[in-house]
Order: C-alpha cells, then structure tokens, then sequence
C-alpha cells in the first residue's frame, strides 16, 4: 500500500483512492473512508476545500506566467509606426559597420532587413556604443538589437533572445576532402596552425597539453595561419569562425567546431509578439537557405 | 482572543513530533537547531584564506602595473590567486576600486571587509596599491539617480569616506584617486560636465587627506577620458580642454600627482603625439599642459590604458600587435621621468563580459593565462630581447 501525505492529518492511499483519516480528537486512530465520495466529518471537507484553493492560489498565477505569454504591444506599434527599430554598434564588420558612403552596412544589416520585411516594415538602423545596447532595449529606444550580440544569460530577466543565427566560436579547419581529421584526437602528432596571441592561440596551448606530438605553428595573423595550411605546410588551422566560413570558397573546410559563441537577436522581454515574429522569420530564413546565402556574400572570401 | 491560535500552535507541533516519531520536548531542541543549521552558512564570512608569505615582485621594469578588477570578485581565494598571478607577470603596481557606496552603506556605517581582503592580499604579494574611489552611495543622492551622481551638498561626505579611507589603510596605499573621468557626462552623473565643480570636489578630497591620520598618502586627480568629443557635446568634454579648466580653477595646488588613460586604440605605442588623435603618447599632451602651466613636477600615474585584440572590433589591434603594443608602453612609461608607473585595463574580469572587453585582458576567468600574459612575464624577467 503505497500512501502521500496529505496538507490534513491523514493520507491518501494511492492504490485504493480511500483517505485514511487521522482526527484531532482521535489522534492515532485511522479513520478510512473514500476520498470522492464521503469523507468523514465537516472539519476533513473543510480542510479539503482550503488545500484546493490553497493549491488554487499558488497554480493559477504560475500557470498564468508560464502559458500566457507577456506582451507589451512593441510589434503592434512597429506595424503602425512602419518601421522596425535596429539598435546595433556599427563597428563590428562583418557583421555590422558604415562603408566608404557612411552607409551602414553587414551581415546584420541584411538580415534585420529581411525580418523586417516578414513583418511588413522597414528596418532603421540606430548606431549605439555596445556598451550601450541593452539599455537602449531597455529604454525603449530600438524595438530589437541585432549586431553581432552573444548570448548571455545574466541579462534573461530583462531581455529574450531569438533563435541563434551564427556560432562564432574557434574552428578547426582542414583541407576539403582531407577525411583523416574529424576528431580532436586526430591530430595527435599533426602540425596546426594558429595567430600568435590569439584565442584559437589558447585553443592550440589547451591542444598541446592533452594530445602528445601535436605542433603548433603561430603565425601573425589568422589568414597567415590559412595560408600556412593552403601551402600544405600544416594539417589543420585554428581560426575563428569569421575567417574559417571565409575560406570555404578556397578548398578549406571547418572539420569542427572547438568552442561555441553564439550570436542571436534580442528584444525586450515583455515583446513576446515580436520574439515569436522574428523566431519564425530566423525560421523561414535559415529554411529558404537565404540566411545560408548572406553568411556567404558577407563572409566568403574576405576574412 | 490570543490564547486560542497558540494553544492550535501547541496542538500542531505535538502532532508534528508524533508523527515524525520525536517527543514533543525535543521538537522543541530540535527546530531552532535546525534553523540555525540552516541559516548559519549564509550568516558567515567567507572562509577565510592564509595571507602566505610576505613576497617581493621580481622585475626589470618597475613601473609595470595592471588595473586590476576585483571590485565584484567575492571569492577570497581568488582575490589572492589574482594578486599572486599579478606577481608572478612582473608587475608590482595595482589600481583597484573602492566604491563608495559598498563601504558606506548607510551613513557613517562603514564596512571594510572586502578592501581588508585586497589590500591585506596585495601587500603580501609585493604590490603598490593605488585606490580609485567613487560610486555614491544611494543615500547621497537623490531616488534615481545615477551612481556618479554627487550633489554638492554631499560632497562633504565623499570627503569623509576618503578621510575614513585613507585613516584605515594609511600608507598600505600609495594614492587615492578621487572620481573617474568625470569629463564624460556618463561619469558625472549625467550632469553639465564641470571641471570647476570637479575642482572643487577635489579640494575636499585633498583637505580631508591632509588632516587625517596619513597625510602622506598622494592624493591624484581623476583620469580624464581621452576623447575628441566636438565643442558643445554634452556628452564629454576633450579631455586637455577640461585639464586647463581644472587647472584655471587651482587644481594644480589641490593634488599630489595626475592620475591618466592612455588608450591606444588601433595605433601603435610609438604613434607621435596629436591633440586630434587618440593614441597611447597623447598622455605626453598631458604632461606638456602640466609643465605649462608651472606644474611639470606633478607626476602622472597612468591608471588605465592599452590596447584590445577582439577579431572583428574596428578600434582592436592584431593579438601580436597587442603584444608589441603593451611590452613597448612598459618601456616608454619606464622611460619617462615624470611618469610614476603604468597600469593597464585589465588583469582579469571575475566573469566573461562576453563582448570586446574580453580581449582587453591578460588571464581568463577562470585565471588560464592569456598569450600576452605569458609574453609580458618573459619581458619582466629579462628573457626577451628587445
């Protein structure tokens, strides 16, 4: 007989549905009687009743909190207004930075245009200071920031994150079709190439310790590092991901990735609407293969 | 009335103590042991970590400093492996921030445990500590303000912080620095930017040292932001502008010495100083404005500077130019005579920033030492030619 406590000085018997009563007066003595059918004086149904509205109490808010979505009316306004509000830190190419006109331009810049677009306005870019772009969410002064933006979980009681749209972690890059590296143990007395002083610098230090006769060859810059292995005088390449995706066109290829860094998009976190308006925009864009297309006309090739 | 609640109390603990098997005297033992078993560790100071052995930084140049940022870190055993690593780099100068309001809490309540950890920690280690102090406590200033908001009326009080300050810590200190680049409308409270009103504040500041305990402790002004914000910006004024308006209104009589940034953006370390350029020799600007306004024996203490290697931000530098970069500003700051030290932002966040101020430091979180740490340690040893 397997029995759960109840809030009442008795307990519910699981396996026969009866609620085995133990009375104040009778302390002690069990009291069995069927828990939906009878139960045994005015004071149990009374202590029924106040355990229901006491679990009432706690669920309805929480259930309140957990299924209706909070919304603060942001995409509604932007539809009115016409225009979707940008905040990024035009210093960041290429994802977000002002051309040669003073016209902001990156990869970011294209997608916000295209999410926009989904939800049939246009997209106004406001250049902030990094520092600055979540007080600016805050403040209401952009409706969505989007600029090269990592996920960080201190900030999710304030702000909501979209679906992630590029992982700018450290990548291993290889020769395409050279099959012998899928593994990080694969490059046990292999040559990689990394930038001297660089994270994927510590990525090769970490590397060195663990596998034995693995060469590092620093060189001054991530393209050095590239060409390093383009030459043939290494195995692999430590990048990070920018200049990984940009050699693709050149017959390299990111075999894997080492670490993550995610970039998403973030709106206020009352701005449920719009959250699950740019999610299905992200959705629809990765699944046309147009946020595929923009990563290659931005990143291919230039870094 | 009363009686009946407590006898139902009485009722529900002996049934309590029934049914977990327990006489109802021991509940009684039993519950407050409980509480304090469970309250207790949150009440308590963190443990406490063993100072070690008085140490002395090994270095070929002794001008060699790191803003550290120990502020947020609470951890007493990280405060001392940051110090120790600051050590063992070479570097035997620290500025570290003190707020304000983390020490004074309520008026005239102070609560020092948290700077007793880093300057007890940094002494033992060897290293100069400089103190930034600032940060006004909520009770000195009006409901929802910002914290580098100072009303005048309470200015009065920062002097007694930096009096209580500098009366504790005496010369375990080297310096104080009163406020931070309060040319920026950001750190001034979002108020018009007053290098009068600033002058002023320092005056409190220098009078309050002079008649405490340890007269001796210098006392710095603010380091400006190096900024080339345009005439009638409200958010900063240039930064050698506000320095002559400082100086105009007395400030070259009010400190011991000039507490300085010199960022060097995407220039290199021997980029020639330009009064339209931000680099890391503007900090020679700073100094000809001192000499030529009589004050050229003022030394400046450089309290921030370097450069950033983040991959993509377009003000960062190559992670090998960052290198070259900060050995040769060790060198010219060791070079020039009326500079007391150099420390650059930043040794090491307590938690990743997850932006590009994460490629201004020299060790990780979770203190793996960066490239750039490891090269600055050779450099302080005599094992790199240069």
């Amino acid at each position: 007989m397997s029995m759960v406590r109840g809030l009442g000085y008795g307990m519910w018997d699981l396996g026969s549905g009866i609620w085995v009563q133990r009375s104040g007066a009778n302390f002690g003595k069990l009291h069995t009687t069927h828990c939906f059918s009878r139960v045994t004086g005015h004071a149990s149904r009374f202590k029924l009743y106040v355990t229901i509205l006491i679990l009432l109490a706690f669920l309805i808010p929480l259930l309140w909190t957990l299924l209706i979505p909070r919304d603060d009316g942001t995409l509604a306004a932007i539809q009115q207004r016409g225009t979707l509000r940008v905040g990024l830190d035009a210093s960041f190419p290429p994802f977000e930075t002002i051309d040669d006109s003073g016209q902001i331009v990156g990869l970011d810049v294209d997608m916000a245009r295209a999410l926009a677009a989904d939800v049939g306005v246009e997209a106004e870019f406001v250049n902030i200071g990094f520092d600055g772009l979540y007080d600016a969410l805050l403040a209401r002064r952009v409706d969505i920031v989007i600029s090269g933006l990592p996920y960080d979980p201190r900030w999710t009681q304030d702000v909501a994150y979209t679906r992630n749209y590029f992982n700018a972690g450290q990548v291993l890059v290889t020769r395409t079709g050279d099959e012998m590296i899928t593994t990080v143990e694969d490059l046990h007395g292999r040559r990689v190439a990394v930038e001297w002083g660089s994270q994927a610098d510590m990525e090769g230090r970490r590397l060195e310790r663990d596998l034995s006769g693995l060469t590092i060859l620093r060189q001054a810059t991530a393209a050095e590092a590239l060409e390093t292995l383009l030459n043939d005088q290494a195995d692999a390449a430590i990048v990070d991901a920018v200049s990984g995706v940009s050699a693709v066109p050149r017959g390299l290829r990111i075999a894997i990735y080492l670490t993550d860094e995610w970039y998403a998009a973030a709106v206020h976190i009352d701005s449920q609407a719009l959250l699950e308006a740019v999610n299905q925009s992200l959705e629809r864009l990765d699944a046309s293969g147009h946020m595929a297309e923009m990563q290659a006309a931005w990143l291919h090739g230039k870094y | 009335m009363l009686q009946k609640p407590i006898k139902h109390v009485g009722v529900y603990a002996d049934r309590l103590a029934t049914t977990v098997g327990i006489t109802p005297v021991a509940l009684v033992w039993l519950l407050p042991l409980l509480f304090i078993l469970l309250f207790l560790p949150a009440a308590m100071p963190p443990r406490a970590i063993e100072l070690g052995p008085q140490r002395t930084t090994v270095t070929i140049n002794p001008k060699m400093g790191v803003h550290t940022r120990l502020t947020d870190e609470v951890e007493p055993w990280k405060i001392k492996r940051t110090l120790e690593m600051v050590r063992e780099m070479g570097a035997p100068w620290i500025v570290e921030y003190f707020p304000w309001a983390y020490r004074e809490p309520f008026p005239g309540f102070f609560d020092w445990r948290h700077s007793d950890l880093v300057i007890d920690h940094a002494n033992r280690q060897g290293l100069t500590v400089i103190a930034r102090l600032g940060f006004v406590p909520e009770w000195a200033r009006p409901t929802d303000s910002a914290s580098s908001y100072l009303p005048p009326e309470h200015a009065a009080d920062f002097g007694d912080y930096v009096r209580a300050f500098v009366d504790r810590y005496g010369d375990r200190v080297a310096a104080v620095i009163i406020w931070n680049e309060p040319n920026l409308a950001l750190e001034w409270g979002f108020q018009p930017i007053d290098p009068e009103g600033y002058t002023r504040l320092l005056t409190v500041a220098y009078q309050n040292v002079q008649q405490s305990d340890h007269p001796g402790v210098k006392v710095l002004g603010g380091a400006l932001a190096p900024t080339l914000a345009p005439p009638g910006s409200d958010q900063a004024l240039n930064d050698l502008i506000y320095l002559q308006r400082m100086l105009y209104a007395g400030a070259g009589e009010v400190m011991d010495g000039l507490a300085a940034h010199a960022y060097g953006w995407s220039f290199p370390a021997d980029d020639p100083p330009d009064p339209d350029v931000i680099n890391f020799r503007r900090i020679e600007l700073v100094h000809q404005l001192l000499v030529d306004n009589g004050h050229g024996d003022l030394p400046i203490y450089i309290t921030e500077g370097g450069w950033n290697d983040h991959p993509r931000w377009t003000r960062a530098v190559k992670p090998a130019q960052r290198i070259d970069n900060t050995l040769r500003a060790y060198e010219l700051a060791q070079g020039w005579p009326w500079a007391e030290m150099a420390a650059l932002w930043a040794f090491r966040y307590p938690w990743p920033a997850r932006t590009y101020l994460d490629y201004y430091t020299f060790v990780t979180p979770d203190f793996e030492p960066k490239p750039i740490y490891l090269e600055i340690q050779r450099y302080s040893r005599g094992e790199l030619e240069r």
